[in-house]
């Protein structure tokens, strides 16, 4: 009995002396990636095939809202990028002439409202059918000078600023398919979503005996 | 800025001793949310081996086993797996929705025991995407509580349990179960054969962490089947005995999480089988009355180092 007593405590004064040298506890800082999207929301309703209609989207907004829902603030970021911007068709009602789509051709512009930036082309379309991206994020066909607004206004917003932006479907150099008309009006609503990567730092311990 | 987070892995040093070197449960699911697929296994393979490495060392310490009459032991195994260089890296794939300025050029992603830093890819049109740092280990850790029970003809019996219900912490919960069987092969040559040799099997599953769905975030099972030999070198109440172990390790772990990775929440589930493969364990065990100290080191797919003590009776 003596010995079992004996052996129990030496088993427990090891394992707490173990335990005891600090632990072995190291502190590090990881990076962790938060992957978001923002997207804008657009309604068309056209009668005729040339066409320029501005949504606006409060950015720096956005970011905050996706920033709260993760418990970060913007002092928590350390950079952020742009992954990949999508589009899809979230309602589409049969046409009213003899075909059952459209195909649009055209451009979607940025510009910054708060800010004194030229606009520039983010997405080229080009016979997109309005049917094939019902229901469909499609990934767009981006254009470098517009992503290089949107990554301006990452920035700005990481400084400090508030950027807003407005985006336009134009088709007034493009092409609808067929013509609408009064008695045939293109409409669709449809939306632009912004994948954002937020990268920030976490501090954490980790426990390592080698 | 850098967040502070306290790992609850604080809570009391005797825990720590068992719940060692294991990066919290819910930080490892933040990381894997960037990720889906081919990705996530990239990411999560290089501790998916090591839990399976560790689940299958330190099963034994001797082939004695008596043929008959009760005896028992409890011990403490701190099994250890080490990290090579080739553990820190991964070759990735683009995910969903992002086009690389080259598709081949994803190359040296940090793994979870990779370094902290992210790696920002570029892609076409002006887009990044950012993978993930890892948790910069050098090695896995594993402490579980172990109890054997024996002898009848020649066969004993071991059970490792171990649970904890954190689930209030980033490490969520754990539970380990193993199951395992040693039979004596020297009881068959004779009273005084030239060594102890025994062959053994043994089963665990394991489990750990919550994910957003309310189950497991990770669960791991493992088997090791082998050949076991020894030699007691001393007489009466202290001796030193020097072991040697052969065995066939197999482990499987199962991950599920949920990916933000294209933007909407999505269930991602993997299973990471690791490559089966052979171990030679070489070992010491010190035994002073009822009291042991042992230690070996195992060479396998991934090398390890087990250390324990306890008590038999």
């Amino acid at each position: 009995m003596r010995k079992t007593l004996t052996a129990v405590l030496l088993l427990a004064l090891g394992c707490a002396l173990l335990a005891g040298t600090g632990c072995l506890l190291e502190e590090k800082v990881i990076e962790i990636v938060l992957s978001q999207a923002t997207c804008v929301e657009f309604q068309e309703r056209e009668d005729n095939e040339s066409f320029t209609n501005p949504e606006t989207l409060d950015y720096a907004d956005r970011i905050d809202e996706i920033l709260d829902d993760n418990d970060l603030v913007r002092a928590d970021i350390d950079s952020m990028v742009v992954s990949s911007i999508t589009y899809e068709v979230t309602y589409f009602p049969p046409p009213q002439g003899a075909h059952d789509d459209w195909e649009l051709t055209g451009e979607v512009w940025i510009k910054r409202n708060d800010a004194v930036v030229d606009s520039a082309v983010i997405v080229d379309l080009t016979t997109q059918s309005i049917l094939d991206a019902l229901d469909t994020p499609t990934p767009a066909d981006l254009n470098a000078a517009g992503v290089a607004i949107l990554n301006d206004a990452i920035n700005d917003y990481i400084s400090g600023m508030n950027p807003v932006l407005v985006f336009r479907l134009d088709t007034t150099t493009g092409d609808v398919d067929p013509d609408p008309s009064p008695a045939d009006s293109l409409i669709f609503d449809w939306k632009a979503c912004i994948k954002l990567q937020l990268v920030s730092e976490l501090e954490l311990e980790t426990f390592e005996i080698f | 800025m850098a967040r502070p987070v306290r790992l609850s892995a604080r809570l009391g040093c005797l825990v720590a001793v068992l719940l060692v070197a294991l990066p919290a449960a819910g930080q490892i699911q933040d990381q894997l949310a960037a990720y889906t697929g081919a990705n996530a296994e990239g990411y999560l393979q290089p501790l998916a081996d090591a839990v399976g490495t560790s689940l299958n060392s330190g099963v034994f310490r001797s082939a004695y086993i008596p043929q008959e009459g009760f005896h028992f032991k409890f011990s403490m195994e701190v099994m250890s797996v080490f990290f090579s260089e080739d553990d820190e890296t991964f070759d990735g794939v683009a995910e969903e929705g992002f086009q690389p300025l080259d598709p081949d050029g994803i190359i040296d992603i940090p793994t979870v025991v990779g370094s902290t830093g992210s790696v920002i890819v570029e892609g076409i049109g002006g887009t990044s995407y950012a993978f993930p740092g890892g948790f910069d280990l050098n090695s896995f850790s594993f402490g579980v509580p172990q109890i054997t029970i024996g002898s009848v003809k020649g066969t004993e019996m071991i059970f490792r349990y171990f649970a904890l219900d954190i689930s209030d912490t980033e490490l969520g919960n754990f539970s380990l179960i193993g199951l395992g069987a040693r039979h004596s092969i020297s009881q068959y040559m004779g009273d005084d054969p030239p060594l102890d040799l025994a062959v053994g099997l043994m089963w665990h599953t394991f489990k750990l962490g919550e994910n957003d769905e309310g189950s497991e975030l990770i669960a791991a099972n493992a088997l090791t089947f082998g050949i076991q030999a020894s030699k007691r070198l001393g007489e009466g109440l202290i001796y030193f005995e020097p072991y040697a172990g052969l065995s066939y390790d197999t482990s499987s772990v199962d991950v599920e999480y949920q990916s933000e990775a294209t933007g909407d929440p999505l269930d991602i589930s993997l299973d990471l089988e690791s490559d089966p493969t052979a171990r030679l364990t070489l070992g010491g065990s010190l035994n002073i009355g009822v009291w042991n100290l042992h230690t070996e080191y195992a060479f396998a797919g991934q090398s390890g180092f087990t250390f324990g003590t306890g008590i038999a009776f």
